[in-house]
């Protein structure tokens, strides 16, 4: 994949430093809301085959539920297989946090 | 036509003859008393102070009198105290404010522990606003409660979360030979939590009550933390069940605790 193909998207500088839960409903700055705005129009788009790069670093935590409402559902609405070839991430602050969210992408059944 | 509720006039909570509280106390009163607001449409939740000037001194501290009515106006001015916070979502504001609490007061930057702190409180909060609607009485939103102490002495800090939902084992998805116990024995809820803070129930199947994928991750991520020693001293008192994670000691109490306490220190 060309380097021009690669977006990369810092979670602290694009969305905030303070990751919240799971819905929207729930709370502020929820997993929902960031794949909503920052993940899912690169997946709409079939013909959008661009390499996404998310730097996981800079922020304060992450819940369990923020990473499943964003990485497992994005997942689950488009297939881990796609997820996992078109997603890679980046943190140097923790090196388990890569695996778990890998983890929520590769357990996540494509919903009908 | 609708029938309008009956709105009530107030709930007094008398404190006078109050000699001495705790913190978790403190929140559980203050938990219990707008529960009990919310579900007999009371207006107001009005109070007075122990005459004990210490304990009236340490309510005053924790930010009470910030949350119940009182005929006078009272200052918070305890800077080792991050007084009572509340609130009905995942607040990440809230969050970060425990975090800056603890860099200030610790003089720790930021790492694997404040990390650890505000991914437990994130979580908790989750949890509660997961459960909200588990209540019998579906028009009641269940409402957290935090606080968090500076220890000088020992430099550090001491943290409470509270919330009045069902508690850990109501809201858990069981085994038949659980069930079984909880209905004959009654006497199980503090392996329900702990079985909680272990996660799945087997292989391919989670602890959430909703069976959903990837759901019942927060409990386990707590204990992780414990694990790797970024929290100490946890406590978890959910429903009938006691867990004290230091000690190893795990019960069940006598009488029913509304609600799940989480205590725990850095």
């Amino acid at each position: 994949m060309s380097e021009q193909n690669s977006i990369t998207i810092n979670i602290a500088k694009d969305f905030s430093k303070n990751p919240g839960g799971r819905f929207i409903n729930q709370g502020n700055n929820s997993g929902e809301e960031f794949r909503i705005k920052y993940l899912e129009p690169y997946f709409d788009n079939l013909k959008d085959e661009s390499n996404l790069i998310i730097v996981l670093d800079g922020t304060n935590g992450y819940a369990t539920s923020f990473l499943d409402g964003a990485f497992g559902e994005l997942a689950r609405k488009y297939g881990s297989d796609r997820c996992m070839k078109r997603i890679s991430f980046e943190s140097e602050e923790d090196d388990l946090l890569i695996k778990e969210i890998q983890g929520y992408i590769q357990g996540a059944k494509k919903k009908p | 036509m609708a029938k309008l509720p009956i709105r009530r006039n107030k709930i007094k909570i008398d404190l006078t003859n109050v000699s001495s509280i705790s913190s978790e106390s403190i929140l559980y009163l203050l938990s219990f008393g707008y529960y009990l607001k919310k579900k007999y449409n009371y207006l107001s939740l009005r109070g007075n102070l122990p005459k004990n000037e210490q304990c009236k001194q340490f309510m005053i501290e924790c930010g009470f009198s910030s949350h119940v009515r009182f005929d006078t106006e009272f200052i918070q001015q305890n800077k080792d105290i991050l007084s009572i916070q509340s609130g009905k979502t995942a607040d990440t504001d809230i969050a970060e404010k425990v975090v800056e609490f603890f860099k200030l007061k610790t003089g720790k930057a930021r790492g694997q522990i404040t990390k650890s702190i505000y991914t437990t409180i994130m979580e908790l909060m989750v949890n509660t606003v997961d459960h909200a609607y588990d209540s019998p009485n579906q028009n009641i939103r269940n409402d957290w409660w935090l606080i968090a102490f500076y220890i000088q002495e020992d430099n550090k800090i001491e943290f409470a979360f509270l919330d009045n939902g069902v508690g850990i084992p109501k809201t858990l998805n069981k085994k038949l030979k659980e069930k079984i116990n909880e209905f004959l024995l009654h006497n199980n809820h503090y392996l329900l939590s702990e079985s909680a803070l272990n996660g799945k129930l087997q292989e391919g199947i989670n602890r959430s009550r909703t069976k959903e994928e990837n759901r019942g991750n927060g409990l386990p991520k707590i204990k992780s933390f414990f694990s790797k020693g970024l929290i100490k001293e946890l406590i978890i008192l959910s429903d009938k069940g006691y867990i004290n994670m230091m000690t190893k000691e795990q019960k069940d109490i006598e009488n029913n605790f509304k609600g799940t306490l989480f205590r725990w220190s850095f």
